[in-house]
């Protein structure tokens, strides 16, 4: 399996014919834009920024990075790539597992999906080779019933599935895709685009396949690196040892608690008293805990598999309790109850949802419930998990008040007339870090190509004093350039497609030595900022296309206008205009727009776009 | 003065809490020099080889890290929230 033939097995389905072709990627395009999330926004905007995102004409783009289905450690990752039905921005999702390395191993760089089929199907990838087959067996199923239906069919062993559920089949404009470890290509609402064209799941069967690499001994050298850093004893990866590892992403419960950068009742507080410790990793760990599960090539093993033993949800087995859907269906609902978050959290898998996008729609709900602004006998009160768990079933059907919560927190609260009620960018919930009290989050918030969203610049690595990068997390100056350098980074990471996580441990020498080896190429650290730079500016201009620009570049006047009232935050605001001014110098963009000079500079070289690239 | 400790500090200590005889107006220093005796295994994790604050630890007051106040001269009172924390972060 050659690493450097990255980019030469892409296949395009049309799925109104029937039919798939493989065509390699323009080799300009795996230059300049390496892979994963690079690539699959380049073939996005080829198909045109103006497409309606629940159309069959919306491209849907499953790809790997170089890296994917390597030894590399945390190289476990591959993107889905489309315009985002939420957004109406280009978004990607990154998922771990073993589903982007299986679809190495079987052949394939990545799956492109044109159209839509005009019954329900499936992709079934083995070989080299894939078909469409019937999915209506499994049409109308849960997620993990799917998984099972399907390891029936093949056989458990060297299988991977990743599909929709009833959420994406029924057009959720949140629906995720999800694997069979219950990893999921979560935010943007990408399993949506699924059920409109019909495709149930992606199946692929695949033993595990060897690097084949120009320089095996620095190869060898350049993965010893990674696991020693990854391994250090002194950082958060550490296997067994690291609060990562040891805790999961949910360590994070009680530190943003404490500095009052943890949004409760939807975001009207920033701490969540003691609450946030009956729902933290740490509680988690002393109480449901029974496995550490991990994705391919990961000693981290960050995922927490739980099972709770008592209460109206007793039986329950299931991962992963992370801090993100803790967060958003916990204190953000006012919820303290750990086994009702592993509950729901369960559901979202099943049911093939964004968990940080549906504890969002609750937290509006409830709080539009409390003000009186629901129908009647569609209220929903703080912290009621039956009626959360409820009304999950019912959103995914379209029922009661499901049936406005379908269309996402932003567009219910705006149907309701109360528009400032959702805690959204460009129609996107916002995550886990309260911009008040983290303000460089805050900017990471309103400047991310794909609405709000924590991972685009985890700027919170140096605000929580993780990354040796100074940045008091009160206070904006400073926070244009930091945003950007992480916002570049992270570009190409996800490009390679490495597990942000790897960026607790590594920095831009050691992903620019791993691509280097992978490829066989000389590449340093500023070849990945640039790569990086350039990306980000390939996805802004997607998005200044359709229509986005500074008046998009926004936070919920809630983190703008009503200061925090929580200790270690109290009397702070985000100062969103001064930052935003700040990061479009540091950008070089003009009101939130890339200039054409800008555009020539990073050579996105738009008169590029060839018949080469699916007649786009 | 009550002191929290939080993730794999919890293990060092044994406990999420303790309680420490000390005045108002005790600065940070004195503070960390009291767990370190205290609980000797916590010593690795308070103090670098200059013996300043370790970058392995993060010691907030009120919710504020003390790097943002007066470092190990931050004065403390006993009404304060005391949080100490490893390295964290995530998704």
């Amino acid at each position: 399996m050659k690493l450097r033939d990255f980019g030469s097995a892409i296949a395009h389905v049309n799925l109104a014919r029937g039919t798939s072709e493989l065509r390699p990627a323009p080799e300009e395009w795996v230059r300049k834009y390496i892979g994963a999330r690079g690539l699959g926004v380049r073939y996005v905007l080829a198909n045109g920024p103006e497409v309606e995102p629940l159309s069959p004409e919306n491209l849907l783009c499953f790809l790997n990075g170089p890296l994917t289905g390597s030894e590399l450690s945390m190289s476990g990752r591959w993107a889905c790539v489309t315009k985002s039905p939420l957004t109406g921005t280009v978004t990607d999702s990154h998922q771990g597992g073993w589903t982007g390395a299986r679809l190495r191993w079987a052949g394939f760089d990545g799956l492109i999906f044109e159209g839509a089929s005009e019954h329900p199907v499936y992709a079934f990838v083995e070989d080299g080779t894939i078909s469409l087959r019937d999915a209506s067996e499994v049409w109308g199923k849960g997620i993990h019933e799917t998984v099972a239906f399907f390891r029936e069919r093949y056989g458990e062993k060297d299988l991977s599935v990743n599909a929709i559920g009833p959420a994406g089949e029924n057009r959720v404009r949140f629906a995720a895709w999800v694997n069979e470890d219950d990893r999921a290509f979560g935010r943007g609402g990408t399993g949506a685009v699924g059920g409109v064209k019909r495709l149930k799941a992606i199946v692929i069967r695949a033993a595990l396949r060897k690097s084949d690499v120009p320089d095996a001994e620095d190869w060898r050298s350049v993965r010893r690196e990674v696991l020693e850093a990854i391994r250090d004893e002194a950082s958060i990866t550490s296997p067994k040892k690291g609060g990562l590892s040891v805790y999961g992403t949910n360590v994070l419960m009680n530190i943003t608690n404490s500095i009052g950068a943890l949004g409760a009742r939807n975001s009207q507080q920033t701490a969540f008293g003691e609450g946030a410790e009956r729902i933290s990793g740490e509680y988690v760990q002393q109480n449901l805990l029974v496995h550490d599960p991990t994705c391919h090539a990961c000693p981290v093993a960050c995922k927490k598999e739980v099972e709770v033993r008592e209460g109206p949800w007793a039986g329950l087995h299931m991962e992963s309790v992370e801090y993100e859907p803790a967060w958003s269906l916990g204190a953000n609902c006012d919820n303290d109850d750990v086994a009702a978050v592993a509950k729901l959290i369960d559901q979202s898998n099943d049911l093939g949802l964004d968990p940080i996008e549906l504890g969002n729609a609750f937290s509006m709900w409830m709080e539009a419930s409390e003000r009186g602004l629901v129908p009647a006998g569609q209220e929903l009160g703080w912290g009621d998990t039956r009626a959360m768990v409820a009304l999950t079933e019912a959103l995914v059907q379209r029922r009661g008040a499901g049936a406005l919560l379908a269309e996402g927190p932003a567009r219910a609260a705006a149907q309701l007339g109360r528009p400032e009620l959702a805690m959204a960018v460009k129609g996107q919930a916002v995550p886990a870090y309260d911009p008040r009290g983290l303000k460089g989050m805050g900017l990471g918030y309103a400047t991310s190509n794909r609405g709000a969203c924590h991972l685009r610049a985890y700027v919170a690595a140096a605000e929580l004093g993780v990354v040796p990068v100074e940045a008091d997390p009160l206070e904006w100056r400073g926070k244009g350039a930091l945003v950007k350098a992480f916002q570049d980074l992270h570009a190409f990471s996800d490009s390679l497609d490495l597990c942000k996580f790897s960026a607790f441990a590594e920095d831009a020498g050691h992903y620019a030595r791993q691509y280097a080896a992978a490829m066989g190429i000389e590449f340093g650290p500023e070849d990945v900022m640039r790569a990086g730079e350039r990306i980000y500016n390939l996805e802004r201009h997607f998005n200044n296309r359709a229509g986005f620009g500074r008046d998009s570049d926004t936070l919920p006047a809630r983190f703008t206008d009503e200061p925090s009232t929580q200790a270690g935050s109290a009397g702070h605001v985000s100062e969103l205009a001064p930052m935003l001014e700040e990061y479009y110098a540091a950008r070089g963009w003009e009101r939130g727009v890339v200039p054409e000079a800008k555009l020539r500079e990073l050579g996105i070289g738009l008169a590029e776009d060839a018949p080469a690239a699916g007649g786009a | 003065m009550t002191v929290n400790f939080y993730a794999t500090l919890r293990g060092v200590v044994g406990q999420r809490s303790v309680e420490l005889p000390l005045p108002d107006g005790t600065p940070v220093r004195e503070l960390v020099g009291e767990l370190a005796r205290r609980w000797p295994a916590l010593a690795e994790h308070l103090f670098d080889e200059t013996g300043g604050l370790s970058r392995r630890v993060n010691l907030f007051v009120g919710g504020r890290n003390v790097r943002w106040l007066d470092g190990l001269a931050t004065a403390l009172r006993t009404d304060q929230v005391i949080d100490v924390f490893p390295p964290v972060a995530g998704g």
